[in-house]
């Protein structure tokens, strides 16, 4: 699963994995708000933010090439787009596309590679996400890798058979339909004793919290440094 | 003396019609562990899940003396402690420890006091020092004991397992045999492992077709049924 | 259709953010307080069943392959109101852990997929119950046209260009592709059907009202769909003119000159050559939809 490597990013520990994660969310926000905002005239409108980020991730001490390998998956959108910009003739403006799209990418990537997805979605909370939503993805998020076990094996089980056959496509469309409604099946039974499981230890619908983060002075200071900092990068682009 | 379980004339059909459980009676003494045997689709785990009134069917369910009704079944589920067969069902938090304090704070004890209470059962069930592990990272035999682990955070008078030695290997077999021994809570085991089953219970009854259809020492329950490896002779 | 951050331009995003992400937090706080909300890590599974379905690969012919986008499939089982949640949940969690999709543009994606393609599939469920198979082939189409059309939109009201050609071959895609979700999400749901029919939840009832508002919001979606597909007959110079995107000056406030010009007396003769075209689009889906499922129940 391409999120494996995400998670083990997350529980990494260094300056930037220290601080809060409502501060990291926020922080986040503001960059990405300060690149929009950028014009959209030229790539190298993104060149500072994209230092910015080289340096986060200098200090969040995370594999580089990894991260912007992962960031490129965005490419293909933004290639696109940028090339029929170029082939009317609006150049410079596909670039600024690609090369802020690109940048944008390799920002979320950051905090979800220095945030583990429960304190995220734990500052998500109480930055005002309805709990249903934290509830969901919580339960998404853990299941992920168990569902998408299980349709990983019964695809093996299925090639194995000579299941899909390209020489038969209507028989090999209704096999798919019949193995997922199988997974379907399955999720529905593993939903079913998930929420058994949780009745029977005393769940009433709010997941109370172990470990209660703090928002420390120095998340404060890391906030007002990204503010002060998504500021000067604005103004740094567009009064040049 | 009161049973801690005790199970009177207990009928339960799913919605689709079958006919899961039909005039079930029970009882689990203090201090008694006994195996429920059964093969698959016995009516095992629909009996268990009455007893901490996660299903409700006709008949009476007596928790320690205490009618389980819908408005005592929240209160009773803190006293039953209740193993799922599948650990992925019940270890749905992110990491271990958070998953195993979820009981405690669910009875309302502050957070510090259900992360104390959750060391304290990891420890007891040999798994220190996995604090900050993702559950789907353990091994079979781990997540089992995790599972355990949550349930005996919650300190319960009673402990319910439905068929804990799936997946297990045999020395993971042996060490959840120890732990379970080691336990004073009495305890209902279902288990289709007839060596597990001898091992753990004082006595054990066989569930066939939802009804009781015969009680005694997993010895001889096992002999009765053909249920033993001993008696099988495999090659000519 | 998991629209990037910075293709849209900023009243474009923030537009949408400021609708769909209060309305699906409304939506989200109304299901919350008036149902048993001890259900909710229910929706996560299905979630996550989403997600895992689409690694289920469904031959489509020419030796290539589709797989589920999911949208139809969980109205019919989950409901409209239970759906919306586990797509909005999906979309933000592709945004924020997998990087498909911007962050900023998380409103309009969540408009466009959680939002304006369950209502739409969830329409044409109700709206065609008497006909269950068409109902749920059209309500596989749809709510990709829906998500699809508006994604397009989107981009050329943020001013991307796109020559008419290029425009043309991404609606025939959006059009395949509409056609392989409503057939993915016919059969899938029979299957299931045949395994535990108490899983789903068909609409059982219902009056005009869907069939009219379904009727109704294909067309206002037709008209501007193809409002915005003719409006560039020479494609990007009219769009960059009409829009003032490119080329801008620098600094001026960045919300500035995103003014559109709506009006305009010789649109009104293609927006109904364009209906015409449309309505006959929406018959072949149809009759289509009634094949297909009439070969399917042989
Ligand atoms: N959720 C369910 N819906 C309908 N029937 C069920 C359900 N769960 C179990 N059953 C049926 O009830 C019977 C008893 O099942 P169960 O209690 O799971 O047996 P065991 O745990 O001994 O294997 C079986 O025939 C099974 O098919
Ligand atoms: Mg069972």
């Amino acid at each position: 699963m391409r999120h494996h490597r995400i998670a083990g990013w997350s529980l990494l520990d260094s300056p930037l994995h220290r601080r809060d994660a409502r501060a990291k969310l926020l922080a986040t926000l503001l960059f990405l708000l300060a690149l929009a905002l950028a014009p959209q005239s030229s790539a190298l409108a993104a060149v500072p933010f994209a230092l910015v980020l080289l340096a986060a991730l200098f200090f969040a001490r995370l594999p580089l090439l990894p991260l912007l390998l992962r960031s490129a998956s965005v490419l293909p959108f933004s290639i696109v787009f940028a090339l029929i910009e170029w082939a009317s003739g609006h150049g410079p403006h596909g670039g600024a596309l690609l090369a802020k799209s690109y940048v944008s990418a390799l920002a979320v990537l950051l905090l979800a590679a220095s945030t583990p997805m429960p304190s995220l979605l734990h500052a998500m909370e109480s930055l005002g996400v309805p709990r249903a939503f934290v509830l969901i993805a919580q339960s998404l998020f853990r299941y992920l890798f168990v569902i998408a076990e299980v349709a990983q094996r019964m695809r093996l089980a299925s090639l194995c058979r000579g299941g899909t056959s390209p020489l038969r496509p209507s028989a090999g469309f209704r096999a798919s339909a019949g193995s997922l409604a199988v997974l379907f099946a399955r999720s529905q039974q593993r939903a079913h004793g998930i929420h058994m499981a949780m009745l029977s230890r005393g769940f009433h619908g709010s997941l109370p919290l172990a470990v209660r983060p703090r928002f420390r002075p120095s998340d404060a200071g890391f906030l007002a440094a990204a503010c002060a900092l998504g500021a000067a990068l604005y103004l740094s682009v567009t009064l040049r | 003396m009161t049973p801690v379980i005790e199970v009177r004339d207990l009928y339960y059909s799913y919605e689709d019609g079958a006919q899961a459980l039909s005039g079930i009676n029970l009882t689990v003494g203090t201090g008694e562990t006994v195996a429920l045997l059964g093969a698959n689709g016995s009516g095992k785990t629909t009996l268990l899940l009455h007893l901490n009134g996660l299903l409700t069917g006709r008949g009476t369910v007596l928790i320690g003396g205490v009618p389980l009704t819908p408005s005592s079944a929240q209160r009773l589920r803190a006293k039953v402690g209740v193993v799922f067969q599948d650990s992925d069902d019940q270890l749905f938090l992110p990491t271990v420890l958070e998953d195993v304090a979820f009981g405690p704070l669910n009875q309302g004890h502050p957070p510090a006091e259900a992360l104390r209470r959750a060391r304290a059962a990891l420890l007891s069930t040999g798994l220190a020092g996995i604090d900050d592990r993702a559950p789907y990272h353990l091994s079979a035999g781990e997540k089992r004991r995790v599972a355990l682990a949550g349930v005996l955070a919650m300190e319960p008078d009673i402990l319910i397992l439905d068929e804990p030695t799936t997946y297990l290997d045999p020395p993971a077999q042996r060490n959840l045999a120890r732990l379970l021994l080691a336990l004073p809570q009495p305890k209902l085991i279902a288990t289709h492992d007839v060596r597990f089953a001898a091992a753990v219970a004082h006595r054990a009854v066989f569930l066939a077709a939802g009804k009781i259809a015969a009680q005694g020492t997993v010895e001889d329950l096992a002999k009765q049924y053909d249920w033993d490896w001993a008696s099988f002779s495999p090659r000519p | 259709m998991h629209i990037p951050d910075n293709f849209l331009s900023p009243p474009v995003w923030l537009a949408l953010d400021a609708i769909s992400l209060p309305l699906v937090g409304w939506v989200a706080r109304r299901s919350f307080r008036d149902s048993d909300h001890t259900a909710t890590p229910r929706l996560g599974v299905m979630g996550a069943f989403v997600f895992a379905a689409q690694m289920i690969n469904f031959p489509v012919g020419a030796g290539t392959s589709a797989h589920l986008l999911g949208g139809a499939l969980l109205v019919s089982i989950l409901g409209p109101t239970a759906t919306v949640l586990v797509m909005t949940t999906i979309v933000a969690m592709q945004a924020f852990v997998f990087q498909d999709g911007g962050v900023l543009a998380l409103g309009a994606n969540v408009f466009n997929m959680a939002l304006a393609g369950v209502v739409a599939a969830a329409l044409a469920l109700r709206a065609f119950r008497r006909f269950p198979s068409a109902a749920l082939f059209l309500a596989g189409a749809v709510s990709v046209l829906a998500s699809a059309f508006l994604a397009l939109a989107e981009l050329l009201a943020s001013g991307v260009h796109m020559p008419p050609a290029l425009l043309w071959a991404s609606i025939g895609l959006f059009a395949v592709s509409a056609v392989v979700e409503g057939a993915i999400t016919l059969a899938v749901v029979r299957a299931v059907s045949r395994l535990n029919s108490r899983w789903l939840s068909l609409p059982s009832q219902a009056g005009r009202g869907p069939l009219a508002a379904f009727s109704l919001a294909a067309l206002l979606m037709a008209v501007a769909a193809f409002f915005v597909a003719s409006s560039q007959p020479d494609g990007l110079q009219t769009l960059a003119a009409r829009f003032h995107i490119s080329s801008q000056p620098i600094l001026p406030a960045p919300l500035a000159g995103y003014s559109m010009s709506l009006a305009g007396p010789p649109w009104l003769g293609r927006a109904s050559a364009a209906l015409a075209g449309l309505l006959l689009a929406a018959a072949a889906c149809l009759a289509l939809g009634r094949f297909l499922a009439r070969r399917r129940s042989a």
